[in-house]
């Protein structure tokens, strides 16, 4: 849009500058019906080239630069006849010269370096022709002619510059908002994704016709759990951001919450060596969640007999380590096997609360998780 | 090698069916009353113990950590084969002197395992044991242990096997076993040397917290049918 706005600037403001000097220059021309007629066909083009780049929303294509660059040529040509020699330069009664620099600045777009070279190369050889039939007082203003050729050359190609610079702005721009718009997708797809994920696996679980009461009875409360989730998130509301996210929690009794809703697993957790932890609700949120995809994955896959929960305040110094493993039949924990649970619920939301995930598996082992947190705000402990 | 047990249990299934379904182990005698184990006292390598004797055919009868107590003060081995899980009462089996705690959830194989290996003279403790001997461990209660055995008693306490432990710290799992088996006999003489006081006062436990759990008394005074059992676990 601002390159159409660039090109009317430069047609329109021309034919403005042009047009006081209309009257006189009729007067002053040895042939004015000739001068008329230069004068509309240049009006013409100028108010055509706009149009057109208005109506197509960007600058002309080479066709047509190569047909306003012959016309602009042609009108210099005339003027050499239509224009007294004495008004033939730094008067706008010979128009022709600031309507041919009008025209190539307007072409400085088009693509073609070849085109836009020959389209210069053309002008000034029309000029020449121009100021040529001035006789002696167009040698004697040779200076000035070479100036005015020079000037076509500096001021086109400066403005080809800028529009090389403004182009490459606008593809920057393009790139930008392209890339912006497919993190935003992307956002919104794992945003889904970590959403529905869990449900969707305890829905599997519930519709298993062989599973006993009691673990029913546990899914039923985690299905309630996640169809809150489901619903907040169709309501448009932030998920991963509960009321009171910035409250303290205690680590350890929220990790224990979550194993006592997978009493089907035989879960031993460990956790009185870091009883006095405390972390921002929100982040024990989404450990909670990394927990419940991680203990649902064990439930699905990995036919363990025994599952291990262990906190650990001691390492790093100041910070926390969480350790989940189970001695099921283990798998190639490469980041390309990780399902939507692992890859969006434990690593890439928890990386974004400073929590590194490690998962290590061997197969016929068993499999580690490793959650690391940063240092914590712990309350003083009361043992000795 | 086969091992001989003797095994002590009141469920009747339990007791026909252990010698079914471990053949590579020689069950010497069946008993439903520890009473009974010692007035026959055969020879065996073992005594697989469960720790809930008491039913409408046999209310008074000896059991929990007096049944412990009694069967290790006569000589045996015992390996104690339960349901119990809360981890306060089983570290008191260890502290009556028991050598292995195994759980009836427990697969087949594994059973048999422990079994050989309290025959053996090794200990058993179950995960919730290992989490409390770390934390006896980490807050300097047991100290006479070694580097190496501190990072096998934190590889046991995450779950890791001996597999794993062996590819993490580069060492053979006979030697990991050799580390495990040297602390676990240390962590049991520490329960059956430690004053409940103690041991409450390390794990940052009420004062009398497990004075309904320890075993205080001496084996002759046991109280037969003593319902230690049914306390709660101290929060």
């Amino acid at each position: 849009m601002a390159v159409v706005i660039f090109i009317l600037g430069i047609r329109l403001g021309t034919l403005i500058q042009m047009a006081p000097a209309l009257p006189h220059g009729i007067e002053v021309s040895p042939h004015p019906r000739l001068y008329v007629v230069s004068f509309v066909v240049a009006a013409a083009a100028a108010v055509a080239i706009s149009l057109y780049a208005v109506r197509r929303g960007r600058p002309p294509g080479p066709w047509v630069v190569a047909v306003d660059v012959t016309v602009a040529v042609a009108l210099l040509i005339l003027g050499g006849v239509v224009v007294p020699t004495d008004h033939r330069l730094g008067t706008w009664e010979g128009f022709q010269p600031g309507y041919a620099l009008s025209v190539l600045l307007s072409s400085s777009f088009v693509r073609s370096r070849t085109l836009w070279v020959a389209s210069i190369g053309a002008v000034i050889g029309g000029h020449l022709v121009y100021v040529g039939g001035g006789g002696e007082s167009a040698a004697a203003s040779a200076s000035t002619t070479v100036g005015n050729a020079l000037s076509y050359v500096v001021l086109t190609f400066v403005t080809r510059l800028a529009v090389s610079y403004v182009r490459r702005i606008s593809a920057d721009a393009d790139r930008a908002r392209a890339r912006a718009s497919e993190l935003a997708r992307r956002e919104e797809e794992r945003l889904a994704q970590a959403t529905f994920h869990n449900g969707a696996t305890v829905m599997r679980l519930l519709s298993d016709p062989e599973l006993d009461p009691a673990t029913r009875t546990l899914l039923q409360e985690q299905a309630k759990v996640e169809a809150r989730r489901m619903r907040s998130y169709l309501r448009g509301e932030r998920v991963d951001a509960p009321a009171g996210a910035a409250t303290q929690t205690s680590l350890a009794q929220a990790l224990a919450q979550t194993c006592g809703q997978f009493g089907d697993l035989s879960i031993e957790h460990a956790l009185d060596l870091t009883a006095d932890v405390e972390l921002p609700a929100a982040d024990v949120g989404a450990l909670q969640r990394a927990m419940d995809s991680i203990l649902n994955n064990i439930r699905l896959h990995a036919d363990a007999h025994q599952v291990v929960v262990h906190l650990d305040a001691g390492e790093p110094a100041g910070g926390w380590t969480l350790t989940i493993h189970d001695d099921g039949r283990g798998f190639d924990a490469v980041p390309a096997n990780y399902g939507i649970g692992l890859r969006e619920l434990v690593v890439a939301q928890l990386r974004n609360r400073q929590i590194e995930a490690t998962i290590e598996s061997h197969l016929g082992v068993g499999t580690t998780v490793t959650l690391t947190g940063p240092a914590t705000r712990p309350i003083p402990s009361e043992q000795p | 090698m086969t091992i001989s047990a003797v095994a002590v249990d009141d469920s009747t299934v339990i007791r026909e069916s252990l010698p079914l379904l471990m053949p590579e182990i020689r069950f010497v005698g069946r008993y439903a009353t520890v009473e009974r184990l010692l007035v026959e006292r055969p020879t065996a390598d073992l005594a697989v113990l469960d720790l809930h004797l008491v039913n409408e055919r046999q209310p008074s009868v000896r059991q929990g950590l007096a049944a412990v107590r009694a069967v290790v003060a006569a000589g045996y081995r015992v390996c104690v084969y339960s349901q119990e899980e809360r981890r306060f009462v089983l570290a008191a089996c260890i502290a009556a002197g028991a050598g292995g705690i195994v759980a009836k959830s427990a697969p087949l194989a594994e059973v048999q395992e422990s079994f050989r290996d309290v025959a053996a003279g090794r200990v058993v403790v179950p995960q919730s044991i290992i989490s409390l001997m770390e934390i006896l461990v980490r807050r300097n209660c047991i100290t006479i242990i070694g580097e190496r055995q501190r990072q096998v008693l934190a590889a046991r306490a995450r779950g890791l096997t001996y597999a794993e432990m062996s590819t993490k710290l580069f060492l053979s799992e006979s030697t990991l076993r050799g580390y495990w088996r040297d602390l676990t006999l240390n962590v049991s003489s520490y329960l059956q040397q430690t004053t409940p006081h103690d041991i409450e006062h390390a794990l940052g436990l009420k004062p009398g917290d497990l004075l309904d759990f320890w075993p205080m008394q001496p084996a002759s005074t046991d109280r037969p049918g003593a319902e230690w059992w049914k306390l709660t676990e101290p929060s």
